[in-house]
Parts: structure tokens; sequence; C-alpha cells
């Protein structure tokens, strides 16, 4: 059996399917209930329906746990979240991406959440504009996040924004949160953890 | 032709165009503002200062002379080759520096050095390289320089394409980045990036302009300009160095942007005619003109997004380039 994603290119995907292989492809999600029917859907084929069904459970579970962490849901930070190692671009994500899904989801307000699509290069002078709170950087490691700040803090046109004035940067580990899988849960507890973690520790 | 009854139709429409497409730059953007608010930011800082300051001044000044210098290379190689279809990345720059720019991306290089990262620096270097070694290698062959250069340089930059498309291909998940640098941006530019540039822009057109006479000898031939006196080896030389680095720089600071260095050149000569001292000087200009035209359709079409800039030269550029490749009054051969 072939498992593929509709991120694969489509021309691989239409070739497997002419070969008549047993291809399955799925949709990439964007909710948790998209990423636990997609559990079900590769348990089934596998047939390993009960664990699939435990696992969701499990992270059904998780999920209700770390929302507890979560001060006042709905009434958060404005964030934005970027990528780094992109050349001099602002990569962030819009409203159809999973990220987007999760901070709307962990009570914050992506600042770029009014724009369609996956992923979008963000324009400076908006992100002036907007002011958010916290900048939320993906980055392989601690080392490229220390990097990441340090460019941001040289950018003379962006120091008048709260959060690099403030120097409230976020790490978020990239490879936690560059797939949309079971360990998006994991994603979105370091995200609570380190955002809610932020705001007490600014507001003492 | 008019500018022969009118010599200062052009440069009068040039400026109108360049301090339109300026003003324009600073006054337009994501972020919508008046003029008393763009006078405010600039003079006596205002709610938007740093965006006007910091942001759409720089990017303006840098994209006019990102255009000047893809052009002014672009004219000296069109000189230099004797072909109006060179343009500053024939030699192998463009392709040098997208292989820089890849491998930066395929090695995992953060880093940052003066405020440049590492893909503007490994594309910098390996662009260089690059024309160095076509040139070293076509000193060796027996061919006619010229003519070797070109055929080593097409075959090189060829080379660097077919490795940078297989680095891509290794990585599916960089290609998008990989994309957006590759098609040129001047998001984010600030003054270091004017200030890199800016000081070497003005040395090249100066000493092309010194030069300009020792380009139109060459253009009759190197055996015609040798016997008038003008030293071939050496003018050579200094046009392709000063004509590479030219277009290094601005892949350095904008990523690889097209088209500029063709047309312009190819358009302006239609206009002031074959002779390189004004050809350089209004090419340059015209080149500087036309990208902060570019660069500003590039970030308010689709705001808050951005488009690439070489999207915008090589839409609009293409059917302009056809339409003067058809112009009826064209004089020059």
């Amino acid at each position: 059996m072939i498992l593929g994603f509709r991120g694969n290119p489509r021309r691989f995907l239409d070739k497997l399917y002419e070969e008549k292989l047993p291809l399955q492809a799925f949709e990439i999600g964007t909710t948790f209930e998209d990423l636990f029917s997609l559990i079900d859907r590769i348990s089934g084929l596998t047939c390993t329906e009960a664990r699939g069904r435990e696992l969701i459970s499990s992270l059904r579970e998780r999920i209700k746990f770390i929302e507890a962490r979560i001060p006042r849901p709905g009434v958060g930070a404005k964030v934005f979240l970027t990528l780094y190692g992109q050349g001099q671009e602002l990569w962030t994500c819009g409203q159809n991406s999973y990220l987007n899904y999760l901070l709307g989801r962990a009570g914050l307000q992506n600042v770029a959440a009014d724009f369609k699509g996956h992923w979008l290069a963000y324009n400076p002078e908006k992100l002036i504009a907007d002011n958010p709170d916290f900048i939320l950087i993906m980055a392989r490691n601690r080392q490229a996040f220390s990097q990441a700040t340090n460019w941001l803090e040289s950018l003379t046109a962006l120091r008048a924004i709260t959060a690099i004035k403030n120097k409230n940067f976020i790490f978020l580990d990239e490879n936690l949160f560059s797939r949309f899988g079971p360990r998006l849960v994991d994603a979105y507890e370091w995200l609570i953890k380190a955002v809610y973690s932020a705001s007490d520790s600014e507001a003492k | 032709m008019s500018s022969q009854r009118k010599p200062w139709l052009f440069p009068a429409i040039l400026a109108l165009l360049t301090v339109a497409a300026l003003l324009l730059s600073v006054k337009i953007g994501a972020v919508r503002m008046s003029w008393q608010e763009v006078r405010a930011g600039l003079f006596f800082g205002g709610q938007y200062r740093d965006i006007i300051l910091h942001l759409r001044l720089p990017r303006a000044i840098l994209a006019y002379l990102v255009g000047a210098s893809l052009a002014l290379s672009g004219a000296i190689l069109q000189g230099y080759f004797r072909n109006s279809l060179a343009d500053p990345f024939i030699l192998g720059v463009s392709s040098g520096a997208s292989l820089g720019a890849v491998l930066s991306l395929e090695i995992g290089l953060t880093w940052t050095v003066f405020g440049f990262s590492s893909q503007s620096w490994l594309a910098f270097l390996t662009s260089l390289l690059l024309v160095a070694t076509v040139y070293l290698i076509s000193e060796r062959r027996r061919l006619r320089q010229g003519e070797s250069l070109l055929l080593t340089g097409i075959a090189a930059g060829a080379m660097a394409s077919a490795l940078t498309s297989f680095l891509l291909f290794r990585r599916a998940d960089a290609y998008e980045q990989a994309v957006f640098w590759l098609l040129g941006s001047f998001s984010l530019s600030g003054w270091k990036e004017v200030w890199l540039i800016f000081p070497y822009f003005l040395l090249a057109l100066i000493v092309s302009e010194y030069f300009a006479t020792e380009m139109n000898l060459l253009a009759l031939g190197d055996e015609v300009a040798q016997s008038l006196g003008c030293p071939v080896r050496a003018t050579r030389r200094l046009f392709l160095f000063l004509a590479t680095l030219l277009a290094s720089f601005s892949v350095a600071v904008a990523g690889i942007i097209g088209f500029v260095g063709l047309i312009v050149p190819h358009s302006v000569r239609l206009i002031v005619g074959p002779d390189h001292r004004p050809l350089f000087f209004y090419s340059a200009l015209t080149g500087g003109a036309m990208l902060v035209w570019c660069d500003l359709v590039a970030r308010t079409a689709f705001s808050p997004s951005e488009i690439p800039i070489g999207v915008i030269t090589a839409a609009l550029g293409a059917p302009f380039f056809i339409y003067l490749l058809n112009w009826p009054g064209k004089k020059y051969s």
C-alpha cells in the first residue's frame, strides 16, 4: 500500500494511479478533527482500528489537559509567526494553514489570519502597522532561533514593533510544527506553554 | 529619429518618470498614507517615520541602483560581445548565484555576516567564481576570445543550472523559498544594501563612461581597434570585470532579476544610437527608473503579500521588447 498526500506533486500521484498501484492519497487538513479523521482512515486501511481509536482518544485527552492552561481563551495576544532561513522575506502562515488554526485555538490572534493561503511573504509595512505582541519563530534549533532574533533586531525599520522592542520572541521547534500528524498536539502544547509563560513573566 | 530633432525630449521624459516613480514608491504601500503624512514622515518624524525612512525610501533607492547596475552591465556586455542579445547573466552570473543560493539552503546555512544572509554571500561568491573560471578556461582556447568566452559561459551556466535543479529536486521543501529568492526581491532592504552597491555602481559608471570611446573602437572589431591604438586585451578585461561585479552585487542584494539588463540597453540604443558614451549613461538611468516602477507593482499588486520582482520585469519587459524589435523606426544594426 502507498500512502500519499495531496502535497506530493500531482503528476507522481497520477503516475501511481495509472500503474494501478494501491495508492491512497490524503488531503492535509487544518484542524484537530481533520487530524483525527486522517488517523482513523489510515488505521482503517492498515487494519489497526483499535490502535487508531486509542491514539485519537489519548490525543483528545491531552488537548483537553493542555487547554486547561489557557487563561482567557479568545482574548489572547497578537502574534506573528514566521519561518527563519527563507532569505529576506517574512514568511508567515495564512488563513488556510493548520498553524493559523493552532494559533486561533490557543486564543492568540494571528496578524495574518485575514489572508488566504497556507503561506505568504508578509509585507513588512503591514507588520509594523499590525504591531504584534509576540513574534513566534519557527527554527530548526536554538542557534538558528537566536540568529533569527538577532536578524530581526538588526532591522531598523521594525524596531518600533512591540514584540521586537520588548524582545518577545518565542522559539517554535520546526520539527514539531512543520508536519501535519499526531505531533501537532505536541506542537500545540509547546505553543501554549511558551506563549502563556512568556505572557505571565511579562505581566510580572 | 525624434531624439535627433529634440535632444531634450528623452532626458526630460526619463527625469519625469524617475521622479514620479520615486515619489510614488514613497507614497504607496501596504499602509495607506496621505501626502501630508509622507512629508511629516520624511522631515518631521511623524507616525510613519520608520515605514518611510527605513522601508520605502531605501527600497526605492536600492531598486533604482540595482536597475541601473543591471542595465549598465547589460550595455557593457552588449558592446563587449557586439551582440544586442547579451545580458548581465550571459556569462553565468545568474546560474552561479542560483547555485550558491540553493547550496546555502541545501547545507542549511543560516548565518548572517555584516547584515547579509548566507544565501546572499554564497550567491555572490559562486557567481564571481563561475565567471572567473569561465574567463580562465576561455583564455586557453584557440577560438576568438569573445566567442570562446560566450560559449564557455553558456556551457558553464548550463552546468550550474543543472546542479541547481538537482539540489532542488533533492530538497522539494526548499523549492518555494528558493524560487522566491531566485526571482528577486527588495523586501526588507535597508540602507546597508544601498551603501554596499552605491559606491561600486558610481565607480563603474564613471570608469565605463571614461572608457566608452574605447568600447566604440572595440565595436569596429579587435583588429581595427588595435590599429587605432586601443589596448584591446586590457580594455576587454576591464569591461568584463566591471560588468560581472555590477551583476554580482545586484544579485547579492536583490536576487536574480532578469530582463532589465537585456531590454533597457537595447531600447536605449534605439533612442540614443550606438555611441557608448550616451548609451552607458542613459541605460543606467533608464534601468533604475524601470526597476523602481516594477518594484512598485511587485509590492502593491497583491498586498500584503509580495510577488517576486522578476515576475514583473519579465511580464512587462517581454511584450515591450517584442514591440521594440518590430518598431518600424529602428535604425541601427
